[in-house]
């Protein structure tokens, strides 16, 4: 089979198995970017490496999922304010519209040696340049009793796409009146800084509106809500008065799925009806397993010029599983945005032009409050060639002096628009 | 001469319009896609309106104002406190230029 008849039976979508099959090396001509993960920083690479090339530059995305389902709006679904399909979005437009190859598949390993990514069909990919956007993956260990409580569905993390969302949502919707809902917060830095807070406000406002005698206790291991934190606690006591509790510093060391106790360092044990931990986290088992978790054996250390990891040439890691510069947080936004610049850098560097010496990235996160009303906070940041990293435009981070309908409605529109950056 | 007077593009040191696909005010303009949609050219009727198309004086007076504190506090106070007025001279005439696809 020659490499036509395999690119055209990859275009023809679906899941197509390639196990046993060799993709021999790419000819000089058409350089070929595979692509790992189809999230917020895959699909937008994948999509951007397209365009930027003016089609010259192949690209393949492997993706597990035969959807895009976004976590962030997710908490909407768990206070029953959304359904999971208005947060799904179809993979088929970035082949009919872009040209990408879609590889339905999970990659199992990389060889950055020979260039090569192992699917779990049995497939081995060959590339030119790989960009490797596999978001995080909870470490489970130091927490006694959570990876069981995990693995028999009684404690859910709800941390990234899908079933576990629904999963929370019916947990809460099956609580008695009267009922507490705990949420565990880790320690800085973990994925998208407002959206424990965000969750517990909307599930806040879920109870307030449906089991008001409930109650919901944050039990935070950071020393302070992590952002927006003055809004978050103003909006706690104006909205929801003694119905919401927060705590801090409180580090959990131990959770039981079939007690639903929670254990922590220092303090008390505290049982609840509905628990959900969010465990700490660190770059996808992949990029640890290829090594390239470089800090502290938890994050990928990328040249922020091209998102190159300093670890294996011509990989490219993207969003959370990057160790961020300072003042970035980890988000759907951002990993959007080191994609267009590792697009942009990827394209140029194949096709011996210059590198934009001078990329920026902008972060915009919504966090709702309750059903109706939202807030935001944004920054922008620009590349300092002599630190050779991105910091932030001092007038340029801030949040919202308020939540507000007008807020709510941007956030839904940012959605949407940030979904067909990505997708469309 | 009266048309690039009314635009406020006197200065005659701005380079050449980029054709190229992957010019650097591609890149630049894709740092709006997250809000504004690919190319600016987001929903028509959401709440985030789209930037595609608009005249270049308007995208520019409305920045201004956004770094000024002006009218409705949103999020593009920040955000235009980024952009530079070369940046955002090149990002008017960039967006005016973005037709539907």
């Amino acid at each position: 089979m020659n490499r036509r008849d395999l690119l055209t039976r990859l275009g023809a979508g679906g899941a197509l198995s390639l196990a046993g099959c060799v993709h021999a090396p790419r000819s000089r001509a058409r350089p070929l970017v595979v692509v790992v993960g189809g999230g917020y920083g895959g699909a937008t690479a994948a999509k951007y490496l397209r365009l930027l090339s003016g089609g010259a530059v192949d690209v393949t995305l492997v993706e597990p999922t035969p959807h895009f389902v976004s976590s962030p709006l997710s908490n909407r679904v768990i206070a029953g304010e959304m359904e999971i399909a208005d947060l799904t979005v179809d993979y088929d437009r970035l082949r009919s519209r872009h040209g990408v190859s879609l590889v339905r598949d999970r990659v199992t390993a990389i060889d950055p040696e020979r260039k090569t990514v192992v699917l779990a069909g049995g497939a081995r990919l060959h590339y030119d340049k790989l960009v490797l956007s596999p978001g995080i993956e909870a470490i489970t260990a130091p927490i006694e009793g959570l990876s069981d409580a995990h693995e028999s569905g009684r404690i859910v993390f709800a941390w990234s796409g899908g079933e576990e969302t629904l999963t929370l949502q019916r947990q809460l919707a099956a609580m008695p009146d009267g009922g507490v809902f705990a949420i565990t917060i880790p320690e800085s830095p973990y994925r998208c800084p407002p959206a424990p807070y965000e969750r517990a406000s909307l599930v806040a406002a879920y109870l307030q509106a449906h089991k008001p005698r409930s109650k919901v206790l944050v039990l935070d291991a950071n020393q302070d809500v992590t952002a927006m934190g003055p809004l978050f606690k103003r909006a706690w006591r104006e909205l929801y008065g003694d119905m919401l509790e927060y705590r801090n510093h409180y580090g959990l060391v131990g959770a039981d799925g079939a007690t639903l106790r929670l254990r922590f360092d220092v303090q008390e044990d505290v049982h609840a009806d509905v628990i959900n931990v969010l465990p700490p986290v660190q770059a996808a088992r992949l990029a640890v397993d290829a090594g390239l978790a470089n800090v502290n054996g938890r994050w990928c250390e990328v040249d922020f010029l091209n998102f190159e990891s300093r670890v294996a040439q011509d990989v490219h890691v993207l969003g959370d599983s990057i160790q961020a510069g300072p003042m970035m947080p980890k988000s759907g936004f951002m990993a959007n945005a080191h994609a267009k610049v590792a697009a942009s850098a990827i394209v140029a560097e194949l096709q011996g032009e210059a590198v934009n010496p001078q990329p920026m990235l902008v972060n915009a996160c919504y966090a709702f409050v309750s059903a109706t009303l939202a807030m935001h906070a944004a920054s922008v940041y620009r590349f300092v060639a002599e630190q050779r990293r991105f910091e932030q435009i001092p007038a340029t981070g801030g949040a919202s002096a308020a939540w507000t309908e007008l807020e709510a409605r941007y956030a839904l529109s940012w959605a949407r628009n940030i979904w067909a950056d990505m997708l469309d | 001469m009266l048309c690039v007077a009314a635009h406020g593009l006197a200065d005659s040191t701005d380079p050449p319009t980029d054709d190229r696909a992957n010019s650097p005010i591609k890149s630049l303009a894709a740092t709006c896609a997250g809000c504004h949609g690919s190319d600016g050219l987001g929903a028509p009727d959401a709440a985030i309106p789209p930037i595609a198309g608009l005249p270049p004086g308007r995208f520019i007076e409305s920045m201004r104002a956004f770094r000024d504190g002006e009218g409705k506090p949103t999020v593009m106070r920040q955000i235009a406190a980024g952009y530079s007025v070369a940046q955002t001279r090149a990002l008017a005439e960039y967006f005016a230029g973005v037709t539907k696809r």
